[in-house]
Formats: structure tokens, C-alpha cells, sequence
């Protein structure tokens, strides 16, 4: 088959699609402003489920503001069921996707102080650091990355034809700040790299040798631990645990941080 | 009066003990028990020492109760064993001994009765008792002890206070230096709540006495007051309490001991006196169910409220501070707070909850976070609290004053959205957010582009450097006295007077563009050069090479000397940089 015909049949089956894609995003739209109506008549309920539908259906077609959306709208109703530990997972899963958001994080402190959490921010050096690299989001930090490298590109460019000590020192200058500049985006990278958990149950999780209810404990999850995902079988959840173990916990005690 | 103490007896007691024990065991155990004093003034304790010798193990059973001597505490047992040889004769000795403390009630002759003991499995009893309790006339004249402000009766959750004013005669002041309360309700008042230490008045002298022989509290010295109508040195105690249920609040007969104690090493020396007051009871009565509001906060007392905000001019949306403070003889500490959220006043306001709510011993604080919600907004509400006043013995309402506000609206905004009111807990301003809350995201630049930009890079900077350096070290001197030949041409050129200076500046340029000294060329044929080197100059430019160097040279040694244009020159060496003398 030739470039051009290829091109030509490739053409042919977007057009084709194309209605049925819109008339998707439509009926997510449209499930979304029932949710809204749902929540503002005090029906939280199907506020929840139509707003876990629309976020899961659209995990591909919606950008990540909506998606932040989506999670910061299902913290509030749960909040407003006073469910305090799953509304806290949703903020950080929010936060996840639009760090920057006030009003989530607002909302994530309080539920975090009604759930007997420890603040999300807890104000010292460590915590600053964190929630200053975690404040771009990841098409943010993937440009912040690209825009570290111009100074560097410019400075390598000046060592290769001039050579000489400035050159040399602007170079090495220019890297360590395309390094800085680029630490946002190996945090997303790094993330990325393994979907996290939140433990929602109020009671703890705890993680078993085997999914299965009489196998043995391994270790106990405290409510609000976040957990890295390693595998998953139906109702059960392998999650990796502290000094390299690994356990299995039930998926109803968990809230999946990565939407 | 010369007064052992009670420790002293026992230890008394304890060392006399081997005297018996020594002595050949006849028999088996053998109880004993004995009074440290036979006759004791009202106010005193007085102790009863049980001894069982020659026993494996012994248990105090039962200390019977007499009327009018109260048991205060029984301590023991304690055990000493002695081992003696006398005579070549070993005899081993055991005691146990408990020291049972009595306090008398009222004056009188008692008689105790035996008490029940079980010794190595067999029930034995101690012999009966006698004590006479008579009052003390001295420390009743002497000494002076009442309470103040007791009220008769008080409602469940109503706090009060019991001041206790005592004190002794003014002329053995000097003398005292013991004041012991001997108060049995101190910290064991079943039925109510102590709500912390009243604050003294200001400037008030504090002074140290010890309650029931261990605590240390501040009582306030009133300095000398009229009693009985002599003067005496009076100090006076505060305690508040809550009542937290009904029945009656039995308070028992309280003691002041004061006087005189002169320690030594091993025992001191008592000279003190007692006073008394009557026992007395607070009946503590049910709030009336009659009349109680169903917002009723479970305050109880007379109520006080002052209200205030942080500022009064604000914009649509913006959060009001209002503070309010609740004070009154009241159980401050102890009510439920007024939710604005559940006030129908507070519809026009989102009410974010309470940003700080303290107890401050005389007020009660809460500070909480408003929002108008419209424009219109005038003020803002009484803040109505539900409280049983007992003064009034009906449920009542203490309200804030409303507080004037002036609320602006935003462009085009009248009222914020309604959406996501309700009873719930205080979320962010914005409640649920709608898709066009949601600013439009930043595309993402092309997947791999930031790891293929940052493995491109070095690779381009590798390659570059590589084919540059086959060249010659860029950052030699020669290559770099090059680089720089044509600014320096410049320079010299803006600064040459004539001719001769000139030839001098472009022989420079020529011989830093070929890396030669600079009088290499002086005189050169510049075709020749070029053919020798290898330099594909264009012959235009040569000619103009030529040219310049023939001119150069026939001003400067003509008549007259000036120079040629600058700007030929420059030119010229454009042309020699673009086509790459070297």
C-alpha cells in the first residue's frame, strides 16, 4: 500500500469516528451537569456515582483539569458525608492532577484534620520542598524541563566553538540550572512510574501474604497511607510496603490516587 | 501541748517490739493493739497500732465502725523479722503491724470494739478499746474557720464557689507557722466538677497553706480582720465548682490546724490547735423540663456577650471575623457553642466555621469565619445563645447585638452561587466546581521530546566540539588573536592620525588573520602568499588587496601622510574574514 493510500484510508476512518467521539464527550458532559445538579438538590449519592462514571469513561478523552475536577468534586461529597479519610483521598488525588489548586488544598487540610490526619502540608523544610516540586503540573514541568535546556544549549554551543574557562563555567552554570529546572518533571516521571494508593478505611488496612481473607498477615496500613500499586487481582490490590515487602489488601479499603 | 507524732509512736513501737520477740516463744501468735494516745482533742487523729508476733502470715480483716470516729486511712502491714541467739539458743522472730488513723467527730467516751484479724489460717481479734475525744477549748477560741457563700441549693451544670475564710489570733501570730485544712470533700466531692483555681484580685497577697497534710495551695491573706471581736490574721481559700447531677452535695465537717512545729532530726515537736466547722449540704436540683428550648446550649449561670467583627466595610465573598466573647458567673467551659450555620439569620452568610475558640479562666472566646453572600447585607445578626439563668429559673436568650456591615458588590455580581448549601461542614469558598471553573490546560509538548532533547544535547555538543577541535584548539592564543583581529583593526583604525598608523593597524590585522608578527607584512606580495598558503582568495579581492597595500604605503611616504577611509579598510578585512585568510 502506497504512503498516499495509507494516508488517504487513515483520513477516511477519523472522519468516521469522529461523530461517534463527540456524541462520547457529549453524554460525559451531560452526565457531569447531572452530577452538579445531583449535588446542588443535596442527592449526593448519585452525585458520586455519575461523577465516578464520568471520570473513569474519560480517563483518556479529559484533560487533567477536568479529571482535578472530577476527583475535587467527589472529595466534597464525600466530605459533605462527613466520609473525611475519602474525601481526603480524592483532594490528593486533585492535587495530583492540578497542584495548584487553593480550594483543594483548603478542603484537603480540613479533611485531613477531621480524619485525625496529619496536615498535608506540615509547614517544615521537607514538606516546602516537596509541595514546591509538586507544584507544576506534568505538561508544566515537561516545558519547564525544555526551557532549562536553552541556556545550556547555548552554552555548550559557545564551549564547542570558543572553548576557553568562561564557556567551561557558563556550561557547567547552565546545566545545574537546566538540572533544577528539570526536577519537576523527573518527579512526574518518576511518579508515573507506579500508580499509588490512598488506605480510606477508617479502621486501617491490613495487608495479607495472599489475596485472599485468611491469609497471613504481613502488616497493618494506617488510614491515609499512600502505598505504591504493584499488581492487581479482582477485590485485591498488591501493594509494595515498607523495606521492600510486598502485601495484598482489599481494593474497598483503598482509593486509586493516579486518575 | 506536746504532741509525738504519730510516725514517732509507730517507730516506737517497732523498736520495742525485740524486746518481746527475744524472749523464748511460748505458745503461738500473739495479737496485740494499742492506742497512741487515750485521750485526744477534737480536730486530732489518733492511731491504732495492731502487732501480730510469731505469725507466718496474717491478714487484717475488718476495722469495725464506731459512730463518731471516722476511719481516715489504714496502713500496713509491715514486716520485721530478727534472728537471736542467747545462750546458744536461736529464736527467729517475726512482726506484722498496721497503723489504723481514727478521727474523731464530736466529743465523747468510745469504746472500739475488737478487730477481726486472720493469722496463719486462724481467726483471732485484737482486745477493745477505749478513747475519750474532748474538745479543744483553745483552738475553738483561738482559731477561726467558716465558709461564705454557700448556696443552699444550685442547679445541675450551675458553677459555684465555696470561699473558706479561717485564721488564727492575731497575738500568737508570730508563733504559727503550721496552717494544715483538714477539708475530707478536697478532690473526692462525688456529683460535681471542679472548674479550676478562682483568679485572686490584683495585688493580692498570696500565702502558701498545706490541705489534708499533703497538697500545697495559694490561699489569699486577707491580713487582719475583726472576729469575735478581736483581731486575727485571716487568709481565705476559693474553690468553684460545676454540679453535675442532682441529689445533695454532702460536704463533711472541715478542720483548721495551726500552730506550732518544731522539727528536729529524727521527730518534731507539735504544739498545735483545731477549730471546726458543722458539716453541711448543697442540694443540686434538676433543670426544669418545662419550658427548655430544643436549641438549649446547656449553659447554666448568668450569662454575659459581647460581640465584634475585624473590619466592616468588605466585598462580596470576603470573610468576616466575628469574635464573641461569653462571660458571667457561668459554666463558661462547658456549653455547646451556637452553630450560625443552623440560624435562619445566617442565611444571607456562608459560614466557614471557627477559626479559634479558647477558655480564658473568666471568658470564653470563639472567633468565626462569615462570608455575605449578597450585597445587600446590612448587618450582621444577633448570635442567640439558649441558657437556664437559675436567678430566673427559666430557660433564657443571650444574644449578641447585630453589628452594622456595608457589604460591596462585585462587578456584575449581586449574590454569590448557591451551590453546594446545605448543613454540611465548611469547605473552600468555591464549593463544587463546574467545567468552566476549570482553566484550559497546557498542551503538553510532544511525547520523548524533553528525554530526546536532554539525550540530543551532549550528543550535539560532542559532535560539535569534535569537528571544531580538528581544526586547532579554539581557545588558543593564535586562533583567539584571529578571532579578535577585526575588532582590533577597528579600534586602531578609530584611533589612527595618519597614514602611517594605519599601514600599522592593517599589518596587524593581516599578520593576526595568519598567524605570523606583524611585520611579515611589510612589503609582501599578497598573490604570492596566497598561492604559497593555499587560501582561495577571490581575485577581487586580491586586487583590492593589492591596492590598499600600494596606497598605504604611498601616503606614508608621500607628502602630507593622510590616511584612507576607515570604512574601506573594514571592508576590505570583511571581505579577507569571509573568505577565510588564515
Amino acid at each position: 500500500m502506497s504512503a498516499a493510500l495509507r494516508l488517504l484510508v487513515a483520513a477516511l476512518v477519523a472522519l468516521l469516528l469522529a461523530p461517534v467521539a463527540g456524541a462520547r464527550q457529549g453524554d460525559l458532559e451531560a452526565r457531569d451537569a447531572a452530577a452538579l445538579e445531583a449535588y446542588r438538590a443535596d442527592d449526593l449519592e448519585t452525585a458520586r456515582v455519575l461523577w465516578r462514571e464520568v471520570l473513569e469513561e474519560g480517563r483518556e478523552a479529559l484533560p487533567d483539569g477536568q479529571r482535578a475536577r472530577l476527583c475535587y468534586n467527589l472529595g466534597n461529597a464525600a466530605a459533605r458525608r462527613e466520609a473525611w479519610l475519602a474525601a481526603a483521598g480524592w483532594y490528593t488525588a486533585a492535587l495530583r492532577l492540578r497542584p495548584r489548586d487553593a480550594d483543594a488544598w483548603a478542603n484537603l487540610e480540613l479533611a485531613r484534620l477531621e480524619a485525625g490526619l496529619e496536615a498535608a502540608d506540615r509547614g517544615d523544610l521537607r514538606a516546602t520542598v516537596e509541595r514546591l516540586l509538586a507544584a507544576l503540573t506534568a505538561a508544566e514541568s515537561a516545558w519547564l524541563a525544555l526551557l532549562g535546556l536553552l541556556p545550556l544549549a547555548l552554552a555548550l554551543a559557545g564551549e564547542a566553538l570558543r572553548g576557553g574557562s568562561a564557556w567551561r563555567l557558563a556550561s557547567w552554570s547552565a546545566l545545574a540550572l537546566a538540572l533544577l529546572l528539570a526536577l519537576p518533571w523527573l518527579r512526574h516521571r518518576l511518579r508515573t512510574g507506579g500508580a499509588e494508593v490512598f488506605v480510606v478505611a477508617e479502621e486501617g488496612a491490613r495487608a495479607r501474604n495472599e489475596p485472599r481473607g485468611d491469609g497471613t498477615s504481613v502488616e497493618e496500613l494506617a488510614p491515609g497511607d499512600v502505598h505504591r500499586r504493584i499488581d492487581s487481582l479482582p477485590g485485591w490490590v498488591e501493594l509494595e510496603l515498607p523495606a521492600g515487602r510486598r502485601g495484598w489488601v482489599r481494593e474497598s479499603a483503598l482509593l486509586d490516587l493516579d486518575r | 501541748m506536746k504532741t509525738p507524732t504519730l510516725l514517732l509512736l509507730a517507730l516506737a513501737l517497732w523498736f520495742a517490739s525485740p524486746a518481746a520477740a527475744a524472749a523464748p516463744q511460748t505458745g503461738g501468735p500473739r495479737v496485740t493493739a494499742q492506742l497512741t494516745t487515750g485521750v485526744v482533742k477534737l480536730g486530732e487523729v489518733v492511731g491504732c497500732v495492731v502487732q501480730v508476733e510469731g505469725a507466718r502470715r496474717a491478714d487484717l480483716l475488718e476495722v469495725p465502725g464506731v459512730d463518731g470516729l471516722a476511719l481516715e486511712r489504714t496502713s500496713g502491714p509491715s514486716v520485721r523479722e530478727q534472728t537471736s541467739i542467747v545462750g546458744g539458743r536461736t529464736t527467729f522472730t517475726r512482726t506484722l503491724s498496721w497503723v489504723v488513723t481514727l478521727r474523731p467527730e464530736r466529743t465523747g467516751d468510745f469504746t472500739i470494739p475488737p478487730m477481726r484479724l486472720e493469722v496463719d489460717g486462724r481467726p483471732l481479734e485484737t482486745r477493745e478499746l477505749v478513747l475519750s475525744v474532748v474538745e479543744d477549748l483553745a483552738g475553738a477560741d483561738l482559731g477561726h474557720l467558716e465558709f461564705l457563700g454557700v448556696p443552699a441549693r444550685v442547679h445541675e451544670g450551675q458553677p459555684f464557689s465555696l470561699r473558706l475564710r479561717f485564721g488564727w489570733d492575731l497575738k500568737m501570730d508570730e508563733q504559727v507557722n503550721v496552717a494544715n485544712l483538714i477539708l475530707p470533700w478536697w478532690n473526692e466531692l462525688p456529683g460535681t466538677l471542679e472548674v479550676g483555681e478562682s483568679v485572686p484580685p490584683v495585688g493580692a497577697r498570696l500565702v502558701e497553706v498545706t490541705v489534708n497534710n499533703r497538697a500545697r495551695v495559694r490561699a489569699v491573706d486577707l491580713g487582719r480582720q475583726e472576729v469575735r471581736g478581736r483581731p486575727f490574721r485571716v487568709l481565705e481559700l476559693t474553690r468553684s465548682f460545676v454540679a453535675t447531677r442532682s441529689g445533695e452535695l454532702d460536704f463533711p465537717q472541715s478542720w483548721l490546724e495551726f500552730g506550732h512545729v518544731r522539727r528536729r532530726a529524727f521527730s518534731e515537736q507539735r504544739e498545735t490547735y483545731h477549730v471546726g466547722t458543722e458539716a453541711f449540704t448543697v442540694e443540686v436540683r434538676r433543670l426544669p423540663e418545662e419550658g427548655r428550648p430544643t436549641g438549649f446550649s446547656g449553659g447554666v449561670g448568668r450569662f454575659e456577650v459581647t460581640a465584634q467583627v475585624d473590619r466592616r466595610d468588605i466585598d462580596l465573598g470576603e470573610s468576616i471575623k466575628l469574635t464573641v466573647d461569653w462571660t458571667g458567673e457561668a459554666n463558661l467551659e462547658f456549653f455547646e457553642l451556637p452553630s450560625p450555620a443552623r440560624l435562619e439569620a445566617f442565611e444571607d452568610f456562608r459560614v466557614y466555621g471557627t477559626t479559634n475558640e479558647r477558655f480564658y479562666g473568666d471568658r470564653r472566646r470563639v472567633v468565626y469565619d462569615l462570608a455575605p453572600k449578597r450585597a445587600d447585607v446590612l448587618e450582621v445578626p444577633p448570635l442567640p445563645l439558649e441558657v437556664f439563668d437559675p436567678e430566673l429559673g427559666a430557660y433564657t436568650v443571650v444574644a449578641t447585638e447585630p453589628i452594622p456591615i456595608r457589604v460591596r458588590a462585585l462587578e456584575g455580581l449581586l449574590a454569590l452561587e448557591e451551590e453546594g448549601e446545605g448543613g454540611g461542614p465548611p469547605l473552600a469558598a468555591r464549593d463544587v466546581q463546574a467545567p468552566a471553573d476549570v482553566p484550559s490546560d497546557l498542551e503538553a509538548p510532544p511525547g520523548g521530546a524533553v528525554g530526546g532533547a536532554w539525550a540530543a544535547l551532549p550528543l550535539a555538543w560532542l559532535a560539535g566540539r569534535t569537528a571544531v577541535r580538528r581544526r586547532g584548539r579554539p581557545d588558543a592564543p593564535a586562533a583567539r588573536r584571529r578571532r579578535g583581529a577585526r575588532r582590533a583593526l577597528a579600534r586602531e583604525l578609530a584611533r589612527a592620525a595618519d597614514a602611517d598608523a594605519q599601514a600599522r593597524a592593517w599589518q596587524a590585522f593581516l599578520a593576526a588573520r595568519t598567524d605570523e608578527l606583524s611585520g611579515a607584512w611589510e612589503g609582501r606580495d599578497a598573490r604570492a602568499f596566497a598561492a604559497a598558503r593555499g587560501v582561495a582568495l577571490s581575485a577581487a579581492t586580491l586586487d583590492e588587496l593589492e591596492r590598499v597595500a600600494r596606497e598605504l604605503d604611498e601616503r606614508r611616504f608621500g607628502v602630507g601622510g593622510s590616511g584612507l577611509e576607515p570604512a574601506r579598510l573594514l571592508a576590505l578585512a570583511d571581505r579577507l574574514v569571509k573568505e577565510d585568510l588564515r
